[in-house]
């Protein structure tokens, strides 16, 4: 968590998986995903809402999943198995679950703020950098990348999920009516 | 030294450093699913959804409404069939669920079975165009955004539905005086978490299109999206009968007393001490198992860090 390069460095040589034990843990994100936001949305933990939550939202899930595989599988100086590289890349996926899980308990125990959405997405930052600290140090040691070039995977990586993203949330806010609304004005 | 010296450096370092380990102990990973589980089983034991049953006064049914929430697939963070169940245990007899020029999350949740004395889900669409937002409720499918002012609220009616101003603040006010005669209903009661000069903007909207349009019904509605509670600025109608065509027949008549969440009423004074009065017994009623639900949330998040936590000290295994 704290010193991705050095974990990585070990446990790239001999890690090994199959495809049920690679998805081991998109399904602890998946789930950790799913109640977070449910219980930042009602305050409540119950086991319809978890599973709802887990259900609506594990798409966010796939879309890191299908993103690892295309940063894996492109690479052709990898040490290990597409499998093994998506179990070593999901590891580092804690700095987002803590962030959700902060968020939640900030939502249930603590005062909500004007405008509280804002301000949990600003706080975003945090993850996002440590995020993508962690996707360099696995593109160093997994993929055995030279600095450029793992600099280059990772925004490449990063560009896939934030792309998709981007657009789920363009399409949800309408975002090109506003964007007229604002040229007009 | 400089910032990308001084990121080497850290970088370097952690290469070399031990200490984390201790995190790979093995105890939570037996524990973790132990705690998710208590927490969600003591969450769901606590959790009573009352059903409705909404009172009837001088030959109304006075319901509780919310016409502006938000639902996922979209800018909502719930489904449609967890927006109902919590509608119902706000206390609510009908929802609008209203995401960004779709209505497929809406029609979705209307479509669901629904059980007796759970609230009505009303297929609705927060219709987004440039410079005005305008909640439609009680329609069949979406409206097109692109139409002028005054064409999107007769579209709305042509399908049965009512034209809702929504959060009318300044950059929302492109109606043009043909669509504002038209209108029937405006938000007015917004959140204490918005701006006091955007509400003081809202009120000044409701003000202005009140003395074209005598009768236009206020509106108070939470615009829920991720962060609730929905319900926290809400709508009482009175209505000949619970149902949709009775709901939208109470908004184009104006027979509504729109809450915010300090308590604030807006409406006719008759309606609203009728309103004062039930929202009274509610209140004494309400009995919630507030400490079990704390309970069981901080169970479930500490399982779910536990979670994390083991699979994250999987990348720092002891060294043997």
């Amino acid at each position: 968590m704290t010193a991705p390069p050095s974990a990585y460095q070990r446990l790239a040589p001999g890690h090994r998986t199959g495809l049920a034990g690679a998805l081991k843990r998109p399904l602890v994100v998946a789930i950790v995903v799913g109640t977070a936001i449910s219980i930042y949305a009602t305050r409540r933990a119950t086991l319809g809402l978890a599973v709802s939550g887990v259900l609506t939202w594990s798409f966010a899930a796939a879309v890191q999943v299908l993103s690892a595989v295309a940063l894996v599988a492109s690479s052709k100086r990898r040490r290990v198995s597409v499998p093994a590289g998506l179990d070593l890349l999901f590891m580092g996926h804690a700095p987002w679950s803590l962030w959700l899980l902060a968020v939640a308990a900030w939502a249930v125990w603590l005062p909500r703020p004007v405008n509280m959405d804002f301000i949990v997405a600003a706080t975003a930052a945090v993850p996002f950098s440590w995020t993508v600290v962690i996707v360099f140090a696995f593109c160093r040691c997994v993929l055995q990348d030279d600095p450029r070039q793992a600099a280059i995977r990772t925004l490449f990586h990063q560009s896939l999920i934030w792309t998709f993203a981007g657009a789920y949330i363009a399409i949800a806010v309408q975002l090109w009516p506003r964007l007229l609304g604002l040229t007009a004005s | 030294m400089t910032p990308r010296s001084a990121i080497r450096r850290w970088y370097e370092a952690s290469a070399s450093s031990s200490w984390y380990e201790a995190l790979a102990s093995s105890w939570h990973e037996a524990l973790a699913p132990l705690f998710l589980a208590a927490g969600l089983a003591l969450g769901t034991l606590a959790d009573a959804v009352p059903a409705r049953n909404p009172p009837v006064d001088a030959g109304y049914r006075i319901l509780a409404a919310d016409f502006h929430v938000h639902g996922f697939p979209g800018d909502g963070a719930l489904a449609p069939w967890i927006l109902r169940r919590e509608a119902a245990r706000a206390g609510l007899d009908a929802i609008a669920i209203t995401n960004h020029n779709q209505t497929a999350t809406a029609r979705l949740g209307a479509w669901l079975p629904r059980e007796d004395g759970m609230p009505l889900v009303l297929v609705g669409q927060e219709v987004t165009a440039p410079d005005f937002h305008l909640i439609a409720v009680g329609i069949r499918e979406e409206v097109d955004w692109r139409l002028p002012p005054a064409a999107i609220v007769e579209a709305i009616h042509a399908q049965g539905g009512a034209a809702i101003a929504a959060h009318p603040s300044r950059s929302y006010w492109g109606y043009g005086d043909a669509a504002m005669t038209r209108l029937d209903a405006a938000e007015v009661a917004l959140s204490s978490r918005a701006s006091r000069v955007r509400r003081a903007e809202v009120e000044a909207f409701f003000d202005r299109v009140t003395q074209r349009k005598p009768g236009l019904a206020p509106i108070g509605a939470s615009d829920f999206h991720f962060s609730g509670p929905i319900g926290n600025c809400r709508t009482y109608l009175f209505a000949r009968e619970w149902s949709v065509q009775g709901i939208v027949d109470a908004i184009r008549a104006g027979r509504t007393v729109a809450y915010d969440d300090r308590g604030r009423a807006l409406g006719d004074s008759a309606r609203v001490a009728v309103v004062e009065r039930l929202r009274r017994q509610e209140d004494a009623s309400a009995r919630e198992l507030q400490l079990w639900r704390h309970v069981s949330v901080a169970l479930t998040l500490f399982g779910l860090g536990l979670l994390v936590v083991r699979g994250f000290s999987r990348v720092t295994p002891r060294r043997s």
